[in-house]
């Protein structure tokens, strides 16, 4: 289990005993094992369950959320329900075009080293919360990009593309579609007319995923 | 109060409890364990792994740099203001710069390569959690798992001697003989890495194993149907096939945590380890998290070990014959077989007794 004898330092070079070393040395020890001991609790703890990481928050709140040093790892723990969303704009001539995408499939090899983490915050415009805290945001940003490009969008849009879904029998249990989730006007709003955009109001979560 | 009273009161029962208990064998145990001395082979093989994402990251932190945490990006500042640590991150002190922002990636740039070449690097695998850890305040809507695994791996690899072989400071120090690359030289921070390895599988397959779809044995259908994360999207109809990966993974993560600790077991783990996350790599649309599991494997090697990979792969033959530098299975085979031919000797009776 331990490293093997004939190692440097295996045999020849056996580690003291704490009661045999310095004071300077046993008290690098005894803060080795004091962050051993914090790290590896942490860790327990920071991949428990929510009630878990709440009694122990007073403790190691500042290390989980603060420097980030632990985290639930349940990847694909629940099965994955995501689907993808799709940024479409409209330009001044009414042609559309499709700015960002999540699907891997449709992008070139460039685009799918730089837009590596797309997927996770355009996905994220599915929930409810963070398409109203920040969706409205996150298309502007597409208006204003085009814009830099000399490519004047009229309004742009998030489209959550549905997958079809089948059960075990083969039998489709879900049908594909289309949804759009959140919608704004690329151009300045008229005098005392409201800006021209929609979202999409929140809706129940089926079941949580544990995904990547 | 009353909590850091109960606390303080637990700890005291405990090291009460502990002393009472404690033997120097138990002493020992740990101490083979977690204070082996190490020359830094493994180390420096984590190192260049580690560097060799940091810079996979790096590219990818360029090419998003403003729209992802710029103040013009997609994440507007106010949205992230009211996180009670954001004032860790240097973005809470100047949040509008472009100075700031441009810092983060600079740094993140120059920390990569120093640790990619072994200057400084314990300091600058540091550095690079830290500007990681503040990317992360700016904008917590991008990350997967693999961000946060690789900030972790980057922290704590500090803890190890990533600098004492094929770096500058290696080098450096062999120029200047009388200057020391440092006393930290025992196996202690790997163990670390390896347990925190070790608890993503623990703790990916403890979640795994509450659902349904996972005990009945066919989630991976669900997850390679899945048109977001599947490479190649396909309800697969056999059952035989969905079983045996599911199960398989299920077995990998359960027995990996416990069976890489042995050396009887090590190397099946890692090649194990190996094919499950290329498989990841190839069938799925999941970016960083399995690189980040495997530049963290050499933590699992011994010095030995990885020296003799290393002259397996160059195929190079060792000039000086070291016990530990490679493991040579014939030997041992034939030890083996001596040794079981003389206890069989000495079981079966003679026919003339």
């Amino acid at each position: 289990m331990a490293q093997e004898a004939g190692e440097p330092g295996g045999e020849e070079e056996a580690p003291k005993l704490f009661r045999e070393l310095d004071f300077k040395r046993r008290m690098v020890r005894a803060a080795l094992i004091a962050f051993t001991i914090y790290h590896v609790v942490a860790m327990l703890a920071g991949g428990a369950t929510k009630d878990v990481k709440r009694t122990f928050a007073y403790v190691f709140g500042g290390y989980d959320e603060g420097l980030r040093m632990t985290n639930s790892w349940g990847m694909f723990g629940k099965p994955p329900t995501s689907t993808h969303v799709t940024i479409e704009g409209e330009l001044m001539d009414g042609s559309k075009v499709v700015l960002s995408t999540t699907r891997a499939s449709d992008r070139t090899a460039f685009e799918r080293l730089r837009d590596v983490r797309i997927r996770k915050i355009q996905g994220k415009l599915t929930d409810g919360g963070d398409r109203t805290r920040w969706g409205l945001h996150y298309l502007d940003h597409f208006c204003r990009w085009s814009r830099a490009r000399g490519k004047e969008l009229k309004s742009v849009k998030a489209v959550n593309q549905i997958h079809a879904t089948f059960d075990d029998a083969g039998q489709q249990k879900r049908k594909p579609s289309t949804q759009t989730l959140i919608s704004k006007s690329c151009q300045p709003p008229l005098k005392g007319r409201a800006p021209n955009q929609f979202i999409m109001p929140s809706q129940p979560k089926v079941e949580d995923e544990g995904e990547l | 109060m009353t909590l850091w009273i109960v606390s303080l009161t637990g700890v005291l029962l405990i090291v009460g409890a502990l002393r009472f208990l404690w033997k120097e064998r138990h002493e020992r145990i740990l101490l083979s364990f977690f204070a082996t001395r190490v020359d830094g082979s493994s180390a420096a093989f984590l190192r260049v792994l580690l560097g060799l994402l940091a810079a996979w990251q790096c590219g990818a932190v360029w090419l998003n740099l403003r729209r992802y945490w710029g103040a013009d990006g997609m994440i507007p500042w106010d949205m992230v203001e009211k996180d009670q640590f954001i004032w860790l991150s240097p973005f809470s002190w100047a949040p509008k710069s472009t100075a700031v922002l441009n810092a983060h990636a600079i740094v993140f740039t120059f920390a990569t390569v120093c640790v990619l070449l072994g200057f400084r690097a314990r300091i600058f695998t540091l550095v690079l959690a830290y500007v990681h850890m503040s990317l992360q305040f700016r904008n917590p809507y991008i990350l997967n798992s693999g961000d946060r695994l690789f900030m972790i791996v980057a922290a704590l690899a500090a803890f190890t001697p990533l600098s004492r072989k094929l770096s500058i400071d290696a080098w450096l120090a062999r120029r200047k003989p009388g200057k020391p690359l440092g006393d930290l030289s025992s196996v202690w921070g790997q163990r670390i890495l390896g347990l925190q390895i070790s608890y993503v599988y623990l703790n990916s397959a403890v979640a795994k194993l509450g659902n349904k779809r996972w005990q009945e044995g066919m989630a991976l259908r669900d997850v390679l149907a899945s048109p977001v994360f599947a490479e190649w999207p396909t309800y697969i109809d056999s059952r035989a096939i969905i079983y045996f990966l599911t199960y398989s993974t299920l077995a990998f993560e359960l027995s990996f945590p416990v069976l890489v600790w042995f050396k009887k077991f090590r190397p099946f783990m890692l090649l194990a380890g190996i094919g499950f996350h290329m498989g990841i790599d190839i069938m799925m649309v999941i970016p960083i998290f399995s690189y980040a599991m495997l530049a963290a494997y050499p933590v699992f090697l011994t010095d030995g070990e990885t020296r003799w990979l290393f002259d397996k792969l160059l195929l190079r033959k060792r000039k000086s014959a070291q016990p530990s530098a490679a493991p040579d299975p014939e030997p041992r085979r034939k030890k083996r077989r001596k040794k079981s031919t003389e206890r069989n000797a000495r079981r079966v009776p003679r026919p003339d007794s």
